[in-house]
């Protein structure tokens, strides 16, 4: 296999910012050294690229890659080697030099693995897809590179849950789960290189296994407006799913950042999915079923994973910790195990109320970083629409418990834009966050009062493929800014600092997400027109976006700004996650029920 | 109960101990910047089960002195760091111990206890000696333009602004290689009445433009090691404790 030469490595690596990101040879590393291996003992392995489109920092912190990582590199017969975006410093130095994008362990050209997989976490990181394939000198669609046997390019991952926008440049897709699927795949892969078999014999076979979806075998039939007529074969994809998390242990020796991850610190997966069915929320829907890990067993896991990594922080990660059952238990054991140590504790979901907040208490002894309250609507109603279980009064009495009991950081999370909102709603945002600093005059001490803090942070709702919103319209980019700038006018200066996220980039993710096969030409133009890091605000430009629906002939408009009939054949309506469309029809009336009636309260 | 616990507190400000170590960061790991590099080592001391003093407060953090940040890319044989435990252990152990958790590209290469109090790694550190390794573009460096070079080189640099940086200079040829020649430097890395302090980044730039009008490449340079002075001796930090 060609690597990258020593020399050639130092060569690029001149003026890069974070040369760090790109050296590799970190602890907890689990593929072997190829220099000591034959020709003969490498062609026998499978080498798989586990790509993650975004830089060395954000991937590192992403448990899914760590979890395959080391799935794959326990079977002697295969090799995961990891690869990240490039920087745009590093892009420029591999342009310039004409040298290959390369894997960080053995520095193996991209082009030289048997097989690529991307880990694609959100729709905004499409186009760092295209330009790792571009910068492994990888042709950009499926059907270009049907002469080469590799690498095969795959992809997984929340952003592909819905395949079609990227499915002409990805030769499968895996949607669910990879634990169990990626064994099958690498089995099959096996046999698809000892046996010198056909690409299409490959295809064909892995499209056997749960949770695979091959574009090359589906075809799409349109009517004139645009809306899918047809979907041939009429056969479902079903959504891969491991049964019990609990034959799984976590990862206990992950590989451990070179340079600071954005998320530094050990991570326990306590839960996947989540009980409680927010509308607005894809996660909530396509990670069902729940599935719980023993509390009991963790512990040791947990003590092992602090042990080897040296962290001295841990995270219980899962949708919603505030629902896991052992979640006391969990905390209090591992408090007591450790208490000679300084190790902290983080619940990056969890949901405030009277009872938990004891446990924030525990986990924030010492300092109190902040709360957090996602109650995601300004009204009652709405919330109920959205069936966002929080309740208005119960969320002040616990805040204004945490201001006695010390807390001046509070954070907030709210959406507009979202399905039956009227002024009202979104007035009432910045009526909670008014109730929230009286609260505080009042309980706060006046030489406290100054470092209240509330940090009001507002997102434009993005209507998302598998949820009960998925036929509604998105608001358009006036229609959002106006409502912010009531919210804005609404609210003090003082106490407040407001984030708005930036509804023209939500508007592009609401197009990709809902998108269908016809968006892929779209994602190629703004690749091709310069778009990359597109979730990083210095990089977006909505008008390389525009320009590329533009030059497709894609109205954008179509898969925002369009509320499509709730009978209509969905792009993604092959695959099935588990829910069915008939529960997510129930819920949106259910949703469309509670704002009629309110509507005719009033 | 707190005549115990007195005990106890004796027993561990006995075990107070202190232990200053060297290690290199070479190949790969010269690329990581100084926070970076340790981040890394106070992990790998969590791994290798070593008790850590931490200091005291809100935020404490493990008592680990480090000297003078070497600069991103200048590989180096020559860091040093003061840790302070809350063990008996010995400075053989604790490297051994440590070792076990680091990469040979950033290891230690040795280590020892301290006993007496030393003033800190960044307040003593005085100078560092560096290593440019040079090839000729000539095959064959005969005698006569050897000195030509040594002459040529050395004088130049001493013309420039580099020469109040620098402490000592010279030229040294490879035994068996011909066409390799070894600058070594010692320039200070403190700033004082005589002397500036020595930039290693403008200075390879010079050296690198410079090497070439003189048909040289410059293939490789390092920090050999750092040098405390003790009554207008070079002394290494491990020397002195």
């Amino acid at each position: 296999m060609k690597t990258l030469s020593y020399n050639d490595f130092e060569k690029i690596l001149e003026n890069v910012l974070k040369p760090g990101r790109y050296i590799g040879n970190e602890f907890g590393i689990k593929s072997r050294s190829i220099t000591n291996l034959s020709e003969k003992e490498q062609d026998s392995k499978i080498f798989f690229a586990l790509a993650f489109p975004d830089i060395y920092e954000v991937g590192m912190s992403n448990l899914g890659i760590q979890i395959l990582y080391e799935i794959i590199n326990s079977h002697d017969d295969f090799s995961a080697e990891r690869v990240f975006s490039p920087w745009i410093d590093l892009e420029e130095n591999l342009r310039k030099n004409k040298i290959k994008l390369f894997s960080l362990e053995n520095k193996i050209f991209l082009d030289e693995f048997d097989i690529i997989g991307f880990s694609i976490q959100h729709e905004m990181q499409y186009t760092n897809v295209l330009n790792m394939l571009d910068l492994a000198n990888l042709k950009l669609r499926s059907n270009e590179r049907l002469s080469s046997r590799k690498p095969l390019i795959c992809a997984g991952g929340p952003a592909v849950i819905n395949p079609l926008p990227m499915s002409p440049f990805i030769d499968f897709f895996v949607i669910g789960d990879g634990e169990e699927a990626v064994l099958k795949i690498l089995e099959v892969l096996k046999q698809f290189k000892s046996e010198s078999r056909e690409k299409e014999w490959f295809l064909n076979e892995i499209k056997k296994i749960d949770g695979i979806f091959v574009p090359s075998v589906y075809k799409f039939y349109y009517f004139d407006n645009g809306v899918i007529e047809k979907i041939k074969p009429d056969l479902k994809v079903k959504k891969a799913v491991v049964k019990d998390l609990n034959k799984y242990k976590i990862v206990t020796k992950p590989v451990i950042a070179n340079i600071k991850p954005v998320h530094d610190r050990f991570v326990c997966e306590i839960m996947r999915g989540c009980f409680r069915g927010c509308r607005f929320c894809q996660a909530g829907f396509t990670y069902r079923p729940v599935r719980s890990r023993k509390p009991e067993n963790l512990i040791l896991q947990c003590l092992e994973g602090i042990q080897n990594t040296g962290y001295d922080e841990i995270s219980f990660l899962s949708l919603s910790s505030a629902d896991y059952n052992g979640l006391e238990f969990l905390i209090n054991t591992f408090v007591d195990l450790n208490k000679n140590k300084k190790i902290s504790i983080s619940l990056p979901s969890l949901r405030l109320d009277s009872f938990t907040l004891s446990i924030a208490e525990i986990i924030q002894s010492g300092r109190k970083t902040g709360l957090t309250f996602a109650p995601e609507a300004g009204t009652q109603t709405m919330r109920d629409i959205i069936n966002k279980n929080i309740n208005e009064d119960e969320m002040l009495d616990c805040i204004k418990v945490a201001f006695e009991k010390g807390w001046e950081k509070i954070k907030l999370y709210f959406m507009i834009g979202l399905p039956f909102e009227d002024n009202k709603d979104v007035e009432g945002i910045a009526d909670i966050v008014n109730k929230i600093i009286s609260l505080a005059k009042n309980v706060l001490p006046k030489n406290k009062l100054g470092r209240l803090n509330i940090n009001l942070s507002i997102n434009a709702f993005c209507p998302k493929p598998f949820t009960p919103f998925q036929w509604v319209a998105q608001d358009s980019l006036e229609m959002l800014n106006e409502k912010f700038f009531i919210i804005r006018n609404m609210l003090p200066k003082r106490f407040v600092t407001v984030s708005w996220s930036d509804p023209e980039k939500s508007r592009i993710e609401c197009a990709l997400s809902r998108g269908n096969l016809k968006v892929a030409d779209v994602i190629e133009a703004a690749f091709k027109n310069g778009a990359k890091f597109d979730n990083w605000s210095e990089f977006f430009n909505y008008d390389i976006w525009q320009d590329a629906f533009n030059k497709a002939n894609i109205d954008i408009g179509f898969f925002t700004e369009r509320q499509a009939d709730i009978d209509e054949i969905m792009p993604w309506d092959f695959i099935d996650i588990g829910v069915s469309k008939k529960i997510l029809k129930n819920e949106f009336n259910k949703a469309g029920i509670i704002a009629f009636r309110n509507d005719g309260k009033e | 109960m707190n005549l115990i616990r007195q005990e106890l507190l004796h027993l561990e400000m006995m075990e107070k101990n202190k232990i200053r170590f060297k290690f290199k960061k070479i190949m790969e790991f010269k690329y990581l910047s100084h926070l970076e590099t340790v981040r890394l080592i106070i992990m790998a001391v969590a791994r290798a089960k070593i008790k850590v003093k931490y200091s005291e407060g809100f935020n404490p953090n493990p008592k680990i002195n480090f000297s003078f940040p070497v600069p991103v890319g200048l590989a180096s044989f020559a860091e040093y760091a003061d840790i302070e435990i809350c063990e008996k252990s010995g400075a053989t152990d604790f490297k051994a111990f440590l070792n076990a958790q680091l990469t040979e590209k950033l290891t230690v290469i040795d280590s020892k206890n301290i006993f007496e109090k030393v003033p800190s790694l960044m307040a003593d550190i005085e100078l560092c000696s560096y290593c440019f390794k040079i090839k000729s573009l000539n095959k064959n460096l005969k005698e006569k333009i050897k000195n030509n070079i040594k002459n040529d080189i050395i004088n130049k640099i001493n013309n420039t602004e580099f020469e109040s940086s620098i402490y000592n200079i010279d030229l040294s040829f490879d035994e068996i290689n011909s066409d390799i020649v070894y600058l070594n430097l010692i320039g200070y890395t403190k700033l004082s009445k005589n002397n500036k302090i020595f930039k290693f980044n403008d200075f390879l730039k010079y050296f690198k433009y410079l090497s070439n009008n003189n048909f040289l490449v410059v293939e490789d340079y390092f920090k050999k090691e750092a040098y405390v002075l003790r009554n207008g001796m070079l002394k290494t930090p491990l020397e002195i404790v």
